[in-house]
C-alpha cells in the first residue's frame, strides 16, 4: 500500500531527525562531562585519558555516528548513578509505565467512547448538565489532584485498593491490576473527558449530513444509523485526540508513578534529572520520542483504516 | 375511479414552530399519484414542495408539526406510523432520492456494502446468501446505466462524479422494488446531459416496474415532457393542476402563466425574458386570508384579498382562483 510505506519513510526520517536534536541538545548542555565525573580536582592528564575513552575528543558528527550505531545496537552507554546500562534500566521499568499507558488508555476510552455516545443520543438537559460538567471538571483538575481524590476514597476511607507500590504481574494478576487501578484512572480521567466532548460534538454534527438523511430515506433505524455509520465518520476527528492522549498518558505518568511509588519510566526521568544522569537522561529523551513518534504513526495509519480518501490519496 | 391509488395526499397543512409562534408552510394540499404515473410538482423556491416530498416520507425537520389532513400510501395513512413502522417501510415500499448526490452517500462505505445494507434490512433472508446479493446488486447497477458495475461495487463514493452518485441514489432507492418513488428535485444538481440520462434512467423504470414517481421541480422544461401530470405550488398552497402538456400549453392560472412565460426559448430571442416581479413571501409574511399569489398577480381584484379561493375545476383542471369565474361569465356571455 501506497499511502501505508509513505506513512512509514516520513516516521523513519522523524526520527532520524529526532535523534540528532536529542544528540545535539546534549553535546550543548554546558559543563564537560569527564570533568563533571572526575571532579574539578582532577590532573588535565586523567581528564584527557577519560575524554578519549568517552570519545569527547572526536568531532560532533564522529560522535553522532557512533553513539546512534551503539544505540541501534541496544548499547546506550552506563549510568552515572547508577554504574549500571542505560537499556538494563529502561528495560525494567518499561514493563510498568506500558502497563500503565495501556490499561489508564483502554479505561479512558472505555469511559469516554460510551458516554460520549450517550451524551448525544439524548438531549435531556437533565442528562446532559451533569455530564458535560463531569467532563469539563475531568479536562480541568491535572491528574494528581484526582489521584489524591482518588487514594482518599478507594484507600484511605474504602479500604479496597492499595494506595503505593507495584505487584508484577507474575506474582498475582489481581494484585497487578489492584495496584495499577488507581494511578490508570487518574491518567485517564482527562483523556475521558477530553473523548466525551469531542465525541459528542462530532456524532451531533454528523447527524445533520446528508448520508444520513440518505440512510433514514431507505428505512435504516437511527441506531443502525449511529452504529454503521454515524461512529466510523465521527472518530476521524478523535483519532486525533488520541495521539496527543497518548503523550498525555506519557507525560502524565511522569507525575503519577511519583505520587504512587510506581518503579517505572516516570520514576526513572526524575531521578535521573535530579542526579544530572546525563546518559540516562539522553536515552529516556530519546526512547519517550519515538513511543509519540510511533504512536502518531499508527493514528495516521489508523486514519487511513477508516478513511479511504486518505488511504487513496495520493494514489489517484 | 378504478384506478389504483398509490399516494394521496388530502387537505395536507404542515407549520413550523419558530421563537414559539406557529408559522404555516403547507397549507391545505391535496394530490393524488396513481399506479404507474409520473406527476410533477412544481413552483419556485420556497413553496413547500419539499416540505411536502419530505412529509410523505417522514423527513420533515424536526421543529415542524402536522396540522391538518392525511397522506394515503396504499390506502394506508402514513402520518399514524410508529418510527418502527416507517422503518419497515421506506426504502422497501416508497423510496425518495434527494437533490445532492455529492453528500448523500457515506463516505467510509464502498457503494456494493451501502446497497447491500439497504436489501438485508428489509429482507433479512437474503443475509447469508452472499453470491444472490452481489448478483441483485449488480443487477441494479446496470439497469441505472452505470457502465463497469463490478468496478463501481467495489468503489468509494468519492471515486464517482456527480452524475454515477445520483444513479447509485437511485439505485438505493430502488433496490427493494418500492412502488412510490419520491424524487426531490433530483436531477437539478446535474449538467444538462447527465441530467438527461438520469430521466431517461426514470423512465425506464417507471415503465417497466410500473413505478410511480412523485418528481419534484422547479424546471418546468423538464416537467413538461417527463410528466404525465402537473401540480403547480405556490407559497404552500396548490395553485392549478392538471394534464402536463395541456397545463404548459395553456395556464390558466395567473401564477403558472408567469412561471410559463419566463421559461426562455427559440422563438423568444432577442426579447427580454418576462418575470413574476417580487419574490414568494417568507414564511412569516404570510396570511391565510385571500388569494396567496395575490400580490404578485397582475390581474388582482378586490375579492383576491379578501376571500378564501375555493377549488374549482375548469377545463380539465384544478384550479385555485377567483378570477376563473370571471373567465368563465365572459366566456358564458360570449357563447351566447
Amino acid at each position: 500500500m501506497h499511502f501505508f510505506r509513505r506513512k512509514l519513510l516520513s516516521t523513519l526520517i522523524t526520527l532520524f531527525l529526532v535523534s540528532v536534536l536529542t544528540f545535539s541538545i546534549f553535546q550543548m548542555l554546558p559543563g564537560d562531562p569527564a570533568t563533571l565525573i572526575l571532579g574539578i580536582d582532577a590532573q588535565p592528564s586523567q581528564i584527557e585519558a577519560l575524554r578519549a575513552t568517552m570519545d569527547l575528543d572526536k568531532n560532533p558528527v564522529v560522535r553522532y555516528t557512533l553513539w546512534a550505531t551503539k544505540a541501534l545496537q541496544g548499547d546506550l552507554g552506563v549510568s552515572y548513578k547508577y554504574q549500571r546500562p542505560v537499556s538494563e534500566l529502561i528495560f525494567s521499568s518499561i514493563n510498568i509505565t506500558a502497563q500503565l499507558a495501556t490499561l489508564s488508555f483502554l479505561i479512558s476510552l472505555l469511559i469516554g467512547i460510551p458516554i460520549g455516545i450517550l451524551l448525544a443520543k439524548r438531549d435531556k438537559k437533565r442528562v446532559i448538565i451533569p455530564l458535560s460538567m463531569f467532563s469539563q471538571l475531568g479536562m480541568a483538575i491535572p491528574s494528581f489532584c484526582v489521584a489524591i481524590i482518588l487514594i482518599e476514597i478507594f484507600s484511605v476511607k474504602l479500604h479496597v485498593l492499595p494506595s503505593l507500590g507495584y505487584i508484577p504481574i507474575g506474582d498475582s494478576l489481581i494484585g497487578n491490576i489492584r495496584s495499577l487501578l488507581l494511578p490508570s484512572l487518574s491518567i485517564a480521567t482527562g483523556g475521558a473527558a477530553i473523548i466525551i466532548r469531542f465525541l459528542r460534538s462530532n456524532i451531533i454534527s454528523e447527524k445533520n449530513k446528508d448520508y444520513v438523511r440518505t440512510n433514514r430515506s431507505i428505512g435504516l433505524s437511527e441506531n443502525q444509523i449511529l452504529y454503521t455509520h454515524i461512529l466510523r465518520n465521527s472518530l476521524i476527528p478523535v483519532l486525533t485526540i488520541f495521539g496527543i492522549l497518548i503523550s498525555d498518558v506519557l507525560g502524565g505518568s511522569i507525575i503519577i508513578e511519583n505520587v504512587f511509588s510506581l518503579p517505572g519510566i516516570g520514576k526513572l526521568i526524575t531521578s535521573s534529572i535530579t542526579s544530572r544522569d546525563l546518559p540516562l537522561i539522553q536515552a529516556l529523551v530519546m526512547y519517550l520520542s519515538i513511543i509519540v513518534i510511533i504512536t502518531n504513526m499508527i493514528v495516521d495509519m489508523l486514519y487511513g483504516v477508516i478513511d479511504p480518501r486518505i488511504r487513496m490519496s495520493g494514489n489517484e | 375511479m378504478s384506478k389504483d391509488l398509490i399516494l394521496e395526499i388530502n387537505n395536507f397543512s404542515l407549520s413550523f414552530i419558530i421563537n414559539k409562534q406557529e408559522i404555516n408552510a403547507v397549507n391545505d394540499v391535496s394530490l393524488k399519484v396513481e399506479k404507474g404515473e409520473i406527476v410533477g410538482l412544481v413552483g419556485e423556491s420556497g413553496c413547500g414542495k419539499s416540505l411536502t416530498a419530505l412529509s410523505i416520507v417522514n423527513l420533515a425537520p424536526q421543529n415542524s408539526f402536522v396540522v391538518q389532513g392525511e397522506i394515503k400510501i396504499h390506502d394506508e395513512n402514513v402520518l399514524k406510523f410508529t418510527s418502527k413502522q416507517w422503518n419497515e417501510r421506506r426504502g422497501n415500499d416508497f423510496s425518495i432520492i434527494f437533490q445532492e448526490p455529492m453528500t448523500a452517500l457515506d463516505p467510509l462505505v464502498k457503494i456494493g456494502n451501502q446497497i447491500k445494507q439497504t436489501i438485508v434490512i428489509h429482507n433479512k433472508e437474503f443475509k447469508k446468501d452472499k453470491i444472490k446479493l452481489k448478483q441483485m446488486i449488480i443487477d441494479m447497477l446496470i439497469s441505472v446505466q452505470l457502465k463497469d458495475p463490478e468496478l463501481i461495487y467495489n468503489s468509494y463514493p468519492h471515486q464517482l462524479s456527480g452524475g454515477m452518485r445520483q444513479r447509485v441514489l437511485i439505485a438505493l432507492a430502488l433496490i427493494n422494488n418500492p412502488c412510490l418513488l419520491v424524487a426531490d428535485e433530483a436531477t437539478t444538481a446535474l449538467d444538462v446531459s447527465v441530467q438527461k440520462q438520469v430521466l431517461n434512467i426514470l423512465s425506464t423504470m417507471n415503465k417497466d416496474r410500473n413505478l410511480s414517481i412523485l418528481f419534484i421541480s422547479h424546471d418546468l422544461g423538464i416537467v413538461k415532457n417527463f410528466c404525465d401530470r402537473i401540480y403547480v405550488m405556490y407559497a404552500g398552497a396548490i395553485v392549478e393542476s392538471g394534464k402536463a402538456n395541456d397545463l404548459i400549453e395553456n395556464p390558466i392560472h395567473p401564477y403558472t402563466k408567469g412561471l410559463i412565460s419566463s421559461i426562455p426559448s427559440f422563438s423568444k430571442r432577442g426579447s427580454t425574458l418576462s418575470t413574476i416581479k417580487g419574490n414568494v413571501p417568507t414564511l412569516l409574511k404570510r396570511t391565510n386570508t385571500g388569494c396567496p399569489f395575490v400580490e404578485r398577480c397582475l390581474i388582482s381584484k378586490k375579492i383576491c384579498l379578501s376571500e378564501k379561493v375555493p377549488q374549482q375545476n375548469y377545463n380539465n383542471r384544478s384550479l385555485y382562483c377567483h378570477l376563473i369565474d370571471l373567465e368563465k361569465s365572459i366566456k358564458e356571455k360570449y357563447d351566447e
